[in-house]
């Protein structure tokens, strides 16, 4: 049996070109996401444990406060490394600097790392040159300073948190099997230009690294380390030291998967309807061997078993070409992105059993299942039809009208649910929908076909012909037509509901930030002579300096902020709800209303409270609330604000870290474009125009509705493989037929025009059918949501421009689909045709 | 070649009368009897056997009350024009098509009783089909495609009988082409192979040489013919072709789905007599008195 399903395969090989492709893209798909982000987790995962093999534990700022990470003072490293147990106590610190190159004129982000070779720590390790040993000197890594085209003993110009820098580069490193410690490449520095360059002259860690001696237990080493650590910093084992090296591009991979994961289903979950129609139509055509199996003594359930087995051996051959184009794409992924300047640590391919296995009983699989009924109509076949012509299709009306009736209910339940706010019977009702599209697609085919005829009687005999056609196998033509209804479908439902969400969400955010312009740092901050810069730019009216500490605020890790009331007035729409701002003076606090009930179960102070203030240093405050401020975007920025007295008592001079801009007499932008030109020198610095979450938000949501519509966009892909081999497979089919319509005088070109006409009603109709869904979908979604979330109103924007695109894709992979099959039926030759 | 099928056709007819021409509706006058005898001398019988087609308000007869036996070790033609229901009586008993009423035996299996697998068992064990073209899987090579039975049996194929069968239809050297690669006679050749490799006790054949130029289909009936000589297989042929049929022992003439004559020891011109005076007669008419009754 199996023998002869691997000859059908081998002799019908054209038949299945479509069924193979579309599980080799669907698997490659689905494995290319697998790879790419596998290789992302597991990145640097075994060099970090083998470059960092004696570090036993860290100690670090907590996490858990808003505002950029903390840092910690580098005071502690002789506390801790005094702990009995601790051999050694390192500290690391790592922050963003621009080297400037001959290759671009803009400078290329790398990441400066205090130089580190001590107490068995040496992560890096020198392969030409040597390490900087004195200011001014710095190493990079092996393959960014190929890229920059920079060699040892060059002199280097760099921007760093104190503006341009020149310095030497005296090596080159590597860390371990790979060039760069991080991502976008890794320099380094002594201590003395560390500090300066990533933190202006502050002395902090980003985090201490822990050696035990070899008799002390990690545990109880650990524990005598927390007992010494001041508030707000934490020690931890080295397991999560390992995670925390891996960094953010390992934890967005792992969000990242399975998102990917489901996208790639959806791509596999398209690719069934293609292959249930392959094997649909190859059933058909084999009617008569088939039938002469049966004769000869084949029973129902070995001719079942044979489809099944030649299912099984394409699903996994095509899977495992799918795996290795899967591993061309993700590569390809990388480069796509390494073009766009996005460089992500440890992107590539990396295949893991697990990953081969699930890829490839996930495509078999889904070969196997979408062969399950073609195969059961394959073993009804008489085999009496081994003597007669094939015979027509027969639509199971009754079976379609449940299937109607099914599509109404989803639709009722889906507007009741829209249009009474109740999300919860959006969900079902949308499932029911949309399955009442599919399956009851072959009988409104069917009445559209008629319809279309009675339309086309006019425009000639081939159009008319080619409803009939679809008249005469509705269900193939509707199975053909279902994969695209799914990716239009898709594509509409998110690109009208994710546009109006779009819409609410970023009108919203707009309401909440008031500043024309403001200008952030990491906690280096923004340099002096840089702020008057920057003040003395034309247009800039009012300027607002907001310096910023990472402390303990009432026993919670958090930030203390400071600035000048009257300027802060000036540039933010700064509301108090209660108390008031004029207040503020030496003693007291503002702070901000989040909503909720605060964090770590303690609940926020509330006005007129008395509230303890300890900063790393050691400094201490007691201040009492005078005010709650309404939450905005840019009172974010200023919680738990005190004057400026104050917050020099704690943390003694420091540069600012934010600064609000209004501007006066000028664009917005045009001074926003000056200011950018003056902090293009300072790394750590960023500027933003005002309304710029709003703005962030707004591109965001639109590269994710982009991204989300480009991998549906895979469905449509399959789709349109479907219907390129529902209009070839039905060619062959019909030899005679369209011989018999040449040999009687139809000229080629209505051949041709009479399968594009088909092929175009078939995309036609899985393009109309999915934006109506689609949109009636989004409609019914966003109108629960705006009812549900009480007070915004969601308006729902059809977005007429995009969906017009998709109608025009739909027409085009009607029209490009036919093209083959076109110009093969209309060069048949005629004899041969009707010969057969 | 007459006489020495005389000799083998040595016992008078004797037992149960095969056929009736029914004019009534055959729904209505379907009274089987009510116990049969067993299988005796046939191989395969149908009584009272019809099929329709269309509405019950208005069928269409392709079988009307038909009853038939055939006999073991004997060749019989199956004759008549087109749309008699020759074929579907042939498709009926191979158990390959449903009937309406009546029963059908294999030797002394009743196969209305059998579900399509023990059917498909049935077949495979102890029938063989030849059909007009299409014979044969276009995937497999001719020895694959004459195997493909036993393969599906899961049965051992004899050596010595394939070879036997393989030099007496002269397709050695064709043995690992593919059919297209074959002409319509070789094709045909493979497929009586096949039919003959696994010795069925019965085989059809439907118009086995309908597409063949005479020589060739002259040499697929003498391989026939030797089946049922030689091997004592039982082989009922559908054919319009008197030549053809001269080859059998016996030949049933069909017209509107009834038997409508039964002739034993055919000769070409005994069968294209028969022929004229079944054509004279409009259909329906009964029986002239001058064709021997038909009897098995």
């Amino acid at each position: 049996m199996f023998e002869l399903a691997i000859q059908t395969i081998r002799t019908n090989l054209g038949r299945l070109v479509a069924t193979v492709t579309a599980i080799v893209v669907g698997v490659a798909f689905l494995s290319a996401g697998l790879m790419f982000t596998d290789a992302i987790k597991s990145s640097l995962g075994g060099t970090i444990e083998q470059r960092y093999a004696n570090v036993e534990g860290q100690v670090k700022a907590s996490e858990d406060r808003s505002g950029p990470p903390a840092k910690i003072p580098s005071t502690l490293v002789a506390t801790v490394g005094a702990v009995p147990g601790v051999a050694n106590a390192v500290g690391e610190l790592q922050g963003n600097i621009n080297v400037f190159h001959s290759g671009r004129t803009k400078p290329d982000s790398v990441t400066g790392r205090r130089w580190v070779n001590e107490g068995g720590v040496a992560p890096l390790q020198v392969v030409e040159g040597s390490a900087p040993a004195e200011p001014g000197q710095m190493t990079l890594d092996r393959d960014s300073a190929a890229e920059f085209n920079l060699s040892v003993g060059d002199s280097v110009r760099i921007a760093t948190a104190v503006g341009e820098q020149q310095v030497t580069l005296v090596g080159l490193t590597i860390f371990g099997p790979e060039s760069a410690q991080d991502g976008s490449g890794t320099a380094s520095f002594v201590d003395a230009d560390a500090f300066q360059f990533l933190l202006a002259g502050t002395k902090e860690f980003d985090r201490i690294l822990l050696t035990f001696d070899e008799s002390a237990d990690p545990a109880t080493v650990l524990v005598a380390v927390r007992a010494v650590v001041p508030q707000g910093v934490v020690a931890t084992d080295r397991a999560q030291f390992i995670k925390d090296a891996q960094g953010g591009a390992a934890q967005f991979a792992t969000f990242l998967q399975p998102v990917l994961q489901g996208f790639g289903f959806l791509a596999l979950f398209v690719c069934g309807f293609v292959i249930a129609n392959t094997f649909a139509v190859i059933v058909a055509q084999r009617t008569r061997e088939l039938a002469l199996l049966r004769a000869i003594g084949a029973t129902p359930r070995q001719v079942r078993r044979s489809l099944r087995l030649e299912a099984l051996a394409i699903g996994f051959v095509s899977s495992l070409v799918g795996l290795v184009i899967g591993y061309g794409l993700a590569l390809l992924t990388v480069a796509i992105l390494r073009s766009f300047d996005i460089k992500l640590l440890g992107a590539g391919a990396r295949l893991t059993p697990y990953t081969a296995l699930w890829c490839v009983f996930w495509g078999t699989f889904i070969t196997v299942a979408s062969v399950f009924l073609a195969s059961r109509r394959a073993a009804k076949v008489a085999p009496v039809e081994a003597m007669r012509s094939s015979a027509v299709e027969r639509i199971p009306k009754k079976r379609s009208f449940i299937w109607l009736i099914v599509l109404a209910l989803g639709g009722v339940l889906v507007a009741v649910g829209g249009f009474a706010g109740n999300a919860y019977l959006i969900v079902p009702g949308a499932l029911l929908f949309v399955f009442g599209i599919l399956f009851s697609a072959p009988i409104v085919l069917n009445s559209l076909a008629r319809l279309l005829r009675g339309l086309f009687r006019r425009s000639g005999l081939a159009m008319r012909l080619a409803g009939d056609n679809i008249e005469r196998s509705p269900r193939r033509a509707a199975s053909t037509a279902n994969a695209l209804i799914i990716g239009v479908l898709l594509i509409t439902l998110v690109t009208t509901a994710g546009g109006s969400l779009r819409t609410a969400l970023v009108g919203t955010v707009n309401d909440l930030s008031s500043s024309d312009i403001s200008v952030l740092s990491d906690l280096s901050g923004i340099q002096p002579d840089l702020v008057g810069q920057i003040r003395s730019v034309k247009g800039v009216g009012q300027l607002a300096e907001v310096r910023s500490l990472s402390a303990t605020v009432g026993g919670t890790d958090g930030q203390v902020t400071s600035g000048d009331v009257a300027a802060l007035r000036g540039t933010v729409d700064l509301k108090a709800s209660q108390g008031s701002l004029d207040d503020l003076g030496p003693g007291t606090m503002a702070i901000v209303d989040f909503g909720g009930g605060g964090r770590n179960g303690q609940a926020p102070p509330a006005l007129g409270d008395q509230v303890q203030i300890n900063a790393p240093s050691g400094a201490s405050a007691s201040v009492r609330v005078v005010a709650v401020l309404e939450f905005s975007f840019d009172a974010i920025f200023l919680s738990n604000l005190v004057d400026p007295a104050t917050f020099t008592e704690l943390a003694g001079e420091r540069p600012a870290t934010q600064l609000f801009i209004k501007v006066d007499g000028a664009s917005v932008s045009d001074v926003t474009n000056q200011i950018k030109g003056l902090t293009d020198s300072y790394s750590s610095v960023n500027v933003q125009q005002g309304n710029f979450v709003g703005d962030i938000l707004n591109s965001v949501l639109g590269w994710v509705i982009a991204g989300v519509n480009g991998l549906l966009g895979m469905s449509v892909l399959i789709a349109f493989i479907g219907i390129v081999n529902t209009m070839t497979l039905s060619i062959v089919e019909r030899r005679r037929e369209l011989g018999l319509l040449r040999a009687v005088g139809m000229m080629p070109a209505s051949v041709r025009s009479m399968i594009r006409g088909e092929s175009l009603i078939i995309a036609m109709f899985g393009t109309l059918i999915g934006l109506a869904g689609g949109a009636f979908l989004g409609f019914c979604l966003t109108r629960s949501l705006s009812l549900a979330n009480d007070g915004t109103q969601i308006g729902f924007s059809f977005e007429w421009g995009r969906l017009a695109i998709v109608a025009g894709v739909g027409v085009l992979v009607g029209l490009l689909a036919a093209a083959v099959p076109a110009r093969r039926a209309s060069r048949m030759d005629v004899l041969d045709a009707l010969a057969e | 070649m007459s006489a020495r099928r005389s000799e083998r056709y040595i016992a008078p007819n004797v037992g149960w009368v095969a056929t009736t021409a029914c004019r009534t509706p055959p729904l209505m006058s379907a009274v089987a009897p009510t116990s049969f005898p067993s299988a005796g001398q046939f191989a395969a019988r149908a009584y009272d056997i019809s099929k329709m087609y269309g509405t019950a308000l208005d069928p269409v007869w392709a079988l009307a009350n038909v009853s038939v036996g055939f006999e073991r070790a004997r060749f019989t033609a199956v004759m008549g024009p087109s749309g008699s229901g020759k074929s579907t009586l042939l498709q009926s008993i191979a158990g390959l098509d449903w009937i309406t009423s009546g029963r059908i035996f294999i030797g002394d299996t009743e196969i209305q009783q059998l579900d399509p697998t023990a059917m498909t068992l049935l077949r495979r064990e102890r029938m063989g089909f030849i059909f007009q073209s299409y014979n044969l899987v276009p995937a497999l090579t001719a020895e694959k495609n004459i195997l493909l039975p036993m393969k599906l049996a899961k049965r051992q194929v004899d050596p010595a009988v394939f070879d036997e069968v393989v030099s007496t239809l002269g397709i050695r050297d064709r043995l690992s082409h593919r059919p297209k690669e074959l002409s319509g006679g070789q094709q045909q050749r493979v497929a009586v192979a096949r039919a003959l490799v696994s010795r069925p006790e019965l085989l059809f054949a439907d118009e086995p040489t309908g597409n063949l130029d005479s020589t060739t289909a002259a040499e697929i009936l003498r391989y026939l013919r030797g089946a049922v000589d030689q091997h004592g297989q039982t082989i009922v042929m559908v054919t319009h072709d008197p030549r053809a049929a001269a080859m059998a022992d016996r030949v049933v003439f069909l017209a509107d789905g009834r038997i409508v004559g039964d002739l034993p020891d055919p000769t070409v011109d005994s069968i294209l007599d028969h022929m004229l005076l079944a054509r004279s007669q409009p259909a329906g008419t009964p029986r002239p008195e001058s064709l021997p009754d038909v009897a098995t």
